[in-house]
């Protein structure tokens, strides 16, 4: 038997490599990354480093010099000014996770209803979707006349005989953060159900029937196969719910202007407000909050989800 | 049996009840649009007494409409074709050549749709590239926030393209930018659909750009300039609600067909792009 | 390879400049301005190069908040245009974003030829050194009474042509109501108590406060000279950060007196869902008898089917407990020139127009609700709640805070702070606190 030399085997191995190499590049060529990078890089990945930047510094609007000043603005956020700033803080959290826990349930839900035998199952995915195709200036005003005292709301209250339910939705202290979240559910439960429904018609028939064999009810077929295979997409939704929460601006501003007194100030509002007061680095250090909150939670509830996964 | 019917039964109920709370508002605003001021105030669902369809003329009319929808047009249109195709190259590449740079790139694009934008640095930036109150300015800028989504919709598609093909183009002679236009792009075309129709659909409803960023109201796309115009229609003391409600029924009324048109693209392309991403 | 990324890169941006500049370009009407950094100051007359010589080409931009552009102003401006040629383009941002898309604008060197602004100590916010212009020697300002100049003038330079006057904060009351029951003119907070419980003994609503509208809530703190009046020096010691809000008592009484008004009933039951629209009706049908705030809106009532508006007079703000001196607000909206337009001469004459003394008249006719001229060769027509109250105080006025005080409006917050101490989720303390804070944290980055 001959036998080769290591070396000649390794040659050619490395030759084969490289005019893979030199065929992928050229296949895949990097520079057609180019425009999207550019575009994003100067338009959105610069802008948010400088802001982070201005996060520390003091600019404002009363003076023309800009100065470094390290942490002072969280800390003047934090422990100067708690019950200003800490309290639209809680406000946000609160709005993200109840916002966010409402839409995965109620679209899950939904989902799982619409994917069973329904009359009409094309038209009703269509018309949950379409509060997304709204602008939250619009949906601000709809629901401002539909929760004002002498809305919408209250009279079919007092029609179907639940009266004494009625409130003044957005300017009493206990409803009104309830509302906003009301409202940020019925704009983005259609499109976690949408997800989810893909994800549901996505699990293979015969799961379910060699499980019903197997003498599994349906509390069972939901824990056993549905929750695995669904976990990519409530990963999915969870994210997009809570990054969407915590940014929550237009809502927040048109029905309520982060009323009444305080109780619906979230970050997104305060940024605006210390804005339009001229305190730009106190804005930007808000912001910079916002964004170490998103990108903490994402991650967090990607590591989570991705845990449970199971490919399918 | 008859268990089981009831059951379907009350199912159907919930959901067509739920359709019903969805379609509510919009239904109180087209009711509202056809009625003159003094009913409009009152913002039932009762039919209205009399038909005010002047409000419509009026709404095109005072609310600067056809301005605002060329304007709305043209920053959607070409934001929405500049973020598809930058991010459909952009996501065909990281997809497929899997390398460290890569996945570097990757979790930079995607960083994008989790970041909030900040205004003030985003207008120093545009100043400074002398992009203020442009309609080009405005339009980069639109384009720009619809890339991170965009890719999200094509990286979970292409994964779903056997390499197979892109060989058998580069066997053909065809490499890079050529391959991909002639070959990979056409298939791309239902998550294409779905990319054109939402990022048009957030360029069209999208306002805080252009707030900050076109200073000059005539350049002002059509969600902004009802932003304006509902400051003039109202005075102290009377706000006339059903030219608004015109106003806003107008403003939606081309993204809403365009919805109902596409929802189809919309609908498979996100979940196709979302699940398997 | 890098050559050709770049290649690539300039090729699309390119083609994207094409198809954006043919879709974007129309009539630019601005020639294009070069931005300037930041730090930069243009000279006037260096940058009005730009001038054409006919005038029908020169349309001279004026920005301001929607709400500050009246009926008049266009009649003027159309007149002035007849008369010169030179085109005036009155433009209206939304109220809520003037300020910010004013001063991005100005920053960024996209800023209009003439920009409106509240005058006095609130100009600073408009960063007039860098932006305004010197009008000291024009025509006009030799015609400003002497309380106009302060208003006009920021650290030392004469910038604003100003046609609104100052106006009152005062709390206006239905004269006739007042007769009806036999309620006496408050002189003190405790008699303003008393008015008010005779008023809601007799099924009236005492004050109508629209406590849903953020900046109603900070303008009522207009109403706190006392602060002044009652410690003379103390606004000088606030503007000199030697001391806070918090520190003064009578800042405290005010926001104590006017949180006990509410607690009282005197604003009504659902006085914090009130909004400013319904205040008129309310007024005018008879079921709330007073009201805070500026001259001019027994106007509003009157045109809401109100008496007319001589029922209405006014007394000095009852939460100070000081009748003694009425709070003025600043010389309203001032106009100021761009230092680095490129009209300026046409402003110039805009303004000279709009300062002639048959112009001037027509102004005042047309704004029945300035209560003084500024310029001298005009008259306007003042309300009677106006001669009254001042009668009463016998012509002793104090700027409000709002006017005298630096960084008075630092706080975002301010309004919505104090919706919170009337659902009582803040003290007065604290609210004061907030406020003491904020501007500290200007005083520190001006240091």
């Amino acid at each position: 038997m001959e036998k080769r030399e290591p070396q000649d085997s390794l040659c050619e191995k490395d030759e084969n490599m490289k005019k893979k190499k030199s065929l992928r590049q050229s296949m895949y060529p990097r520079s057609m990354v180019f425009p999207a990078f550019a575009l994003y890089t100067v338009l959105f990945a610069i802008p948010t480093i400088i802001g982070i930047y201005f996060g520390f510094t003091n600019w404002n609007v009363y003076s023309s010099g800009i100065k470094f000043i390290g942490l002072d603005n969280f800390k003047f956020i934090f422990l100067d000014q708690p019950f200003k700033y800490v309290r639209p803080i809680m406000n946000t959290i609160v709005f993200a996770l109840a916002t966010s826990a409402f839409e995965v349930v109620l679209g899950l839900g939904l989902a799982m209803i619409l994917n069973g035998k329904v009359f009409g199952r094309n038209v009703l995915r269509s018309v949950y979707f379409i509060p997304q195709a709204v602008s939250t200036i619009v949906i601000g005003i709809m629901f401002t006349t539909i929760l004002s005292p002498t809305g919408l709301l209250n009279n079919f209250l007092d029609v179907i005989g639940l009266g004494m339910l009625q409130r003044k939705w957005l300017i009493t202290l206990q409803t009104a953060l309830p509302s906003v979240i009301g409202v940020e559910i019925w704009r983005y439960f259609g499109l976690n159900m949408v997800i989810f429904l893909a994800g549901l018609q996505g699990i293979d028939k015969t799961y379910y029937e060699a499980a019903r064999i197997d003498g599994a009810n349906k509390w069972q077929l939901f824990k056993n196969i549905i929750i695995p295979y669904i976990m990519p997409a409530v990963t999915i939704n969870l994210v997009l719910n809570v990054v969407h929460g915590f940014r929550a601006f237009d809502i927040v501003y048109s029905l309520t202007n982060g009323g009444p007194g305080n109780a619906t100030e979230v970050i997104a509002t305060m940024v605006y407000r210390e804005y339009s007061a001229g305190n730009y680095g106190l804005s930007s250090a808000m912001n910079v909050l916002l964004l170490i909150m998103t990108t903490v939670v994402s991650y967090i509830v990607n590591k989570q989800s991705s845990k449970r996964e199971v490919s399918a | 049996m008859k268990v089981k019917k009831i059951s379907m039964c009350i199912l159907q109920i919930v959901c067509w009840g739920f359709s019903i709370v969805v379609l509510v508002p919009f239904v109180l605003i087209i009711l509202n649009s056809l009625k003159p001021a003094a009913e409009a105030a009152f913002f039932s669902l009762q039919l209205p007494k009399e038909l005010k369809l002047d409000n419509y003329v009026n709404a095109f009319v005072k609310g600067n409409m056809l301005r605002g929808y060329v304007n709305s047009l043209i920053i959607a249109i070409v934001s929405t074709i500049i973020s598809n195709v930058t991010a459909a190259m952009a996501a065909f590449i990281l997809v497929r050549s899997v390398n460290r740079l890569n996945k570097v790139l990757y979790s930079y694009f995607f960083f994008g749709v989790v970041a909030t934008t900040n205004m003030v640095s985003t207008m120093l930036v545009m100043s400074r590239l002398h992009m203020t109150n442009s309609i080009l300015g405005a339009t980069l800028l639109t384009a720009t926030q619809g890339i991170s989504f965009s890719m999200l919709l094509f990286t979970g598609f292409i994964k779903g393209i056997p390499r197979e093909l892109d060989e058998a183009a580069a066997m053909d002679g065809a490499t890079g930018w050529k391959m991909f236009f002639r070959t990979i792009f056409p298939l791309l075309k239902p998550v294409t659909m779905t990319g054109i129709i939402l990022n048009f659909m957030g360029a069209w409803n999208g306002f805080e750009s252009q707030l900050y960023l076109l200073t000059d109201s005539k350049k002002w796309g059509v969600m902004l300039s009802m932003y304006g115009v509902y400051g003039e229609f109202s005075s102290p003391w009377s706000t006339d609600w059903g030219l608004i409600c015109a106003y806003i029924v107008l403003t939606m009324a081309p993204v809403i067909m365009i919805y109902l048109i596409g929802q189809r693209y919309i609908i498979e392309g996100m979940t196709s792009g979302a699940v398997k991403g | 390879m890098k050559n050709k990324m770049v290649k690539k890169c300039l090729s699309v941006i390119l083609v994207v400049t094409m198809i954006g500049s043919m879709a974007g370009c129309g009539k630019t009407e601005k020639p294009v301005t070069e931005t300037k950094a930041v730090t930069e100051v243009g000279d006037a007359t260096e940058v009005s190069t730009g001038t054409e010589t006919t005038n029908e080409d020169i349309t001279i931009t004026v920005a301001a908040s929607a709400s500050w552009i009246r009926e008049i102003d266009r009649e003027l401006a159309d007149k002035f245009t007849q008369e010169t040629g030179i085109k005036v383009d009155l433009q209206a941002n939304p109220d809520d974003q003037y300020e910010n898309v004013l001063m991005t604008r100005l920053a960024s060197g996209e800023g209009p030829d003439i920009y409106m602004g509240e005058a006095g100590l609130a100009l600073q916010r408009f960063q007039t050194d860098k932006y305004a212009l010197d009008l000291s020697d024009e025509e006009w300002v030799t015609r400003y009474p002497e309380w106009m100049m302060d208003q006009a003038s920021y650290n030392g330079k004469l910038v604003g042509f100003t046609t609104w006057g100052r106006d009152f904060r005062a709390m206006i009351y239905n004269s006739a109501i007042f007769e009806e029951h036999n309620i006496a003119v408050p002189t003190d907070y405790k008699t303003f108590t008393e008015a008010c419980d005779a008023l809601l003994a007799a099924g009236i609503t005492p004050v109508y406060f629209p406590g849903k509208e953020e900046w109603y809530c900070v303008q009522a703190f207009d109403g706190a000279i006392n602060i002044e009046t009652k410690a003379p020096g103390t606004f000088e010691k606030l503007n000199n950060n030697e001391t806070t809000f918090g520190e003064s008592e009578e800042a405290v009484k005010f926001l104590t007196n006017i949180k006990d008004s509410a607690e009282k009933g005197y604003f009504g039951e659902n006085y914090l869902s009130n909004t400013f629209d319904q205040g008129a009706t309310l007024m005018a049908n008879g079921e709330c008898a007073m009201w805070f705030g500026w001259a001019t809106y027994v106007n509003d009532i009157e045109g809401a089917g109100g008496p007319s508006a001589d029922t209405y007079l006014a007394f000095p703000c009852p939460y100070t407990d000081d009748f003694s001196t009425l709070s003025m607000t600043g010389a309203g909206m001032t106009r100021m020139i761009n230092m680095d337009g490129k009209n300026i001469d046409a402003c110039k004459e805009y303004f000279d127009f709009l300062a002639e003394e048959g112009n001037l008249q027509t102004y005042y006719d047309g704004r029945t609700d300035l209560l003084e001229s500024t310029l001298e060769g005009a008259t306007a027509k003042a309300p009677k709640d106006f001669t009254a109250v001042m009668e009463m105080v016998g012509d002793k006025t104090q700027a409000s805070p709002a006017q005298a005080v630096l960084y008075a409006s630092a706080d975002g917050s301010f309004g919505k702070n104090i919706q919170s101490m009337f659902f009582g989720q803040m003290t007065p303390e604290q609210v004061l606190d907030s406020l003491d804070a904020a501007r500290q944290k200007i005083f520190e980055a001006v240091e």
